[in-house]
């Protein structure tokens, strides 16, 4: 059964990236909300290849969560555009953003489960809605996933108030690729955990690159995970692109705020260290 | 001096009338507006109904069922004390007042006609106003807190059309059977009572009844209880939908929505007798 229909992919082959799809385009992306005085991302470019790890850095405040709520196409832009999979997503039909959807996963950063459901429910309520599959063939899928986040088959019935905080990050996870997603967002996914279970999910989400080949988009405050797991990292300063590259690159770069942003000197990185 | 206070004085009211029609005009306006929304959310929640299968967002059926067991079914035992209270209460209130006519019997006629029109529509209305609406308020409040919204977007199930649309056309079929209920209970409250004073028996108290009772006073009340059905829901999810400043926001959320439906179901009971007693 063909879950993911042939999408057209409008995708300008630039001779130097002829051999890496760009899944994700952002151009000149300006996001203001209203009352504020100053737009919160101040004309943004950026693109993620297909197959990578790409992970958004930045300090308190400088806008990554607003990002990721426009790349997911929870919110509108003022201006700019956003293409996933060659689709602008700033002016998309609604057949086609449900059919953009069904080939991404999310894993909010409090894990965003229904509170009213089982973890197994959870899991189940995607392919649910959107698969024609007999009830076993779904759950054998859920479990599938829970196996690959390492959680129990007894958290299947469990309700994600009775969770760990690591252990909601991995059913959260587990939930965002229930559909088997070709590419994955996620919010703070290490934020919040004791070094171990933290390690353990940078560990994931490698895996989940690597295994399933997904192009994966990381927004985190953490450096020693976001230097372990990024094939490419983009720093975001103050609603603007201070610099995108992979970690060596950065490590090179003379500017004196991308130096202090990595080895944490910057007075709002220091803080968020403790977040 | 007071020649240059004098000119203060009027520039003052003037001033002051100003700010406070800015104040009314902002309340109508932001009133204006919620009710647009609310129309807009209305149509939104048929047209999940009616067309959501050609958008890959069906209206669950059996969702709809679960609501109408949440909302109808365990609010009965409620629902049957409060008819079976307000029977009495009227039936005692009748008796009394129309002893000093020396109509007492006439108690039948006064009380059939305000329970079915009025009182079973709005007790019902009310009840599940302070039972399901506040419940629907807080779990939408709460669920946008959480990101749970934002969840369900991303997996591409609308939340309208998922938490809204069956609790709306669940509760279109409960508060109507709620008050149909409602009135059985009441009348049978009313007539014991008329029985325990005047000696009337329940078989006569049934026929007086029904000899007064139409379809049509029938039909006004269950026509009238469907309104509210709407005006709970509507007015529940826009108060859990714009939520905003944690757990607070939630109890306010929570307490706006059911105070603000019982306003409405009681102006618009109001506006819908005025209409259909006029015409
Ligand atoms: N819904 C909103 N309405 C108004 N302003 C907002 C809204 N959301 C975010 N902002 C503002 O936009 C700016 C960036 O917020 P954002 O949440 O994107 O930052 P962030 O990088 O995710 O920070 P953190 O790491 O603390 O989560 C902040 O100044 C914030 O006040
Ligand atoms: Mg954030």
């Amino acid at each position: 059964m063909n879950r993911h229909p042939p999408f057209p992919s409008g995708l300008p082959n630039s001779p130097d990236n002829k051999e890496k799809e760009r899944i994700i385009e952002v151009e000149n992306l300006v996001v203001q909300y209203p009352g504020n005085p100053e737009p919160t991302l101040k004309g943004i470019d950026f693109h993620v290849y297909s197959g990578e790890i790409m992970v958004i850095m930045g300090g308190s405040g400088s806008g990554k969560s607003t990002l990721l709520r426009q790349l997911i196409a929870l919110d509108k832009p003022n201006s700019g555009s956003i293409r996933l999979f060659g689709k602008n997503i700033v002016k998309i039909p609604p057949l086609d953003l449900h059919d953009l959807r069904l080939r991404m996963g999310v894993a909010f950063q409090g894990g965003a489960m229904f509170n009213s459901m089982t973890v197994g429910e959870n899991l189940l309520l995607p392919l649910r809605e959107h698969l024609n599959l007999a009830e076993t063939q779904m759950e054998i899928m859920s479990r599938m996933k829970l196996s690959f986040v390492n959680l129990d088959m007894s958290t299947l019935d469990k309700m994600p108030s009775e969770l760990s905080g690591g252990m909601l990050k991995r059913a959260a996870l587990a939930r965002a690729i229930v559909m088997d997603p070709l590419l994955l967002f996620c919010d703070e996914p290490s934020a919040g955990l004791d070094p171990a279970v933290s390690a353990a999910i940078d560990d994931l989400i490698i895996k989940l690159r690597d295994a399933l080949n997904m192009t994966i988009v990381v927004v985190t405050h953490e450096r020693t995970s976001a230097f372990k797991i990024a094939d490419r990292i983009t720093i975001l300063d103050r609603g603007e692109i201070l610099k995108v590259g992979t970690l060596d690159e950065l490590q090179n770069s003379k500017n004196q705020r991308v130096q202090d942003l990595l080895i944490g000197n910057a007075e709002n990185v220091d803080v968020n260290a403790w977040l | 001096m007071t020649d240059n206070r004098d000119p203060i004085i009027p520039v003052r009211f003037i001033a002051f009338v100003g700010q406070r029609s800015i104040v009314a005009a902002r309340c109508i306006r932001s009133g204006v507006e919620e009710l647009g929304l609310g129309t807009t959310l209305f149509a939104e929640c048929l047209f999940w109904l009616g067309f959501g299968k050609y958008r890959h967002q069906t209206v669950r059926v059996p969702t709809i069922f679960e609501q109408m067991m949440e909302i109808g079914i365990f609010a009965i035992p409620i629902a049957t004390v409060l008819s079976f209270a307000i029977g009495i209460t009227l039936a005692m209130q009748g008796i009394a007042l129309l002893k000093t006519f020396g109509a007492e019997s006439q108690v039948v006629l006064a009380v059939a006609l305000s329970v079915v029109r009025e009182f079973s529509p709005l007790i019902m209305g009310i009840l599940v106003a302070g039972r399901s609406g506040s419940a629907l308020a807080a779990r939408l409040a709460t669920m946008n807190l959480s990101q749970e919204l934002d969840a369900l977007r991303s997996m591409s199930i609308n939340p309208v059309r998922f938490l809204v649309t069956p609790t709306l056309i669940a509760t279109l079929i409960m508060l109507p059977l709620l008050t149909f209920w409602s009135d059985i209970i009441t009348l049978a409250a009313s007539a014991l009572y008329t029985w325990n004073q005047l000696g009337m028996s329940f078989q006569a108290y049934g026929v007086t009844t029904l000899g007064i009772l139409n379809a049509n006073h029938i039909m006004h009340g269950l026509g009238k209880s469907a309104i509210f059905a709407v005006l709970i829901v509507i007015i529940a999810t826009l108060n859990g939908l714009f939520v905003s400043g944690g757990a607070e926001g939630v109890g306010r959320a929570t307490t706006r929505a059911v105070v603000l439906s019982i306003a409405a179901i009681i102006i618009t009971d109001m506006l819908f007798i005025l209409l259909v007693t006029q015409s």
